[in-house]
């Protein structure tokens, strides 16, 4: 039952999620004129056929040794490379048009929004793409199932893209809601700063080293991976 | 292995510095003293 649950909620990150923030963020940033419209309709349709046909094919990666074809093995590791390139294409020019705009006064306006959707970008690259593609190759997913690498992925791509995905829309309509006298710059930067630093902080001091130490010591000792599994292998 | 599993804890004070910064936001936009004049000067 528990697998099946989990299967659920992996084609609807893939097919749902990815989609949804993609869309919302090309839709404000071309409200903001930070991105043009044709670069916006490129990457949400790009993206739409990527996840809901390629999202399907991409959570292949957790049929690879599962007595299946090496043709779905293939397809599933490019799929799964391939889900974090539309929020890139849209990221980077928004950030090249940033650049130009960096001094006017309604980009200041909207500077804590804006460096949230920012960090979102961030995390979906290193969360989503490089600890995401970390635990999916097929010769890591041979060695590395469901070790700490996973909820390392886990960690950065679901509180650093969805989370702060969460809070940047949040502040985006509170900040035509609230008064500009009771907006506070300060509280919003330590939120912004305390927030990342303490997820990149969770991910290098905790759970990528516990994640890297359970395979070596599975290979080296010779003991077989289910041993390493067990939480006492990290305590 | 209990260090690593301790080493958790500095991010987690952090993150939760984060959160706690964004209550304090929050706070302060709905019920907090409106920022005086010469503040909002000196953001702008």
């Amino acid at each position: 039952m528990e697998y099946w649950r989990w299967w659920v909620v992996h084609l609807w990150v893939e097919g749902v999620f990815e989609v949804f923030a993609t869309a919302i963020i090309a839709l404000i940033f071309v409200n903001l004129k930070l991105l043009r419209a044709s670069t916006a309709a490129v990457a949400v349709i790009f993206a739409t056929i990527i996840f809901m046909s390629g999202g399907v094919l991409g959570t292949f990666h957790h049929l690879y040794w599962s007595g299946t074809p090496i043709g779905v093995l293939a397809l599933g590791a490019v799929f799964s490379a391939l889900e974090v390139v539309p929020l890139l294409v849209i990221g980077f020019e928004a950030y090249q048009t940033h650049k130009l705009e960096q001094n006017t006064k309604w980009i200041e306006h909207y500077k804590w929004p804006l460096n949230f959707f920012a960090s979102v970008l961030f995390w979906n690259l290193v969360g989503a793409g490089l600890l995401g593609f970390f635990i999916n190759p097929p010769l890591a997913l041979y060695y590395m199932q469901g070790l700490n690498s996973t909820p390392a992925h886990g960690h950065a791509a679901m509180f650093g893209v969805y989370g702060l995905l969460g809070i940047g829309l949040m502040l985006f309509c509170l900040r035509s809601l609230i008064p500009d006298n009771r907006w506070s710059d300060k509280w919003l930067q330590q939120a912004f700063w305390g927030l990342n630093i303490g997820l990149a902080m969770m991910l290098a001091l905790s759970l990528i080293p516990q994640g890297i130490y359970q395979p070596i010591s599975a290979l080296l000792r010779a003991t077989g991976l289910p041993v390493h599994r067990r939480q006492s292998t990290v305590q | 292995m209990t260090a690593l599993v301790w080493a958790r804890v500095p991010g987690d004070l952090v993150f939760g510095w984060g959160i706690f910064a964004i209550v304090m936001f929050m706070y302060r936009a709905y019920f907090g003293e409106p920022i005086n004049e010469k503040e909002q000067a000196a953001k702008a």
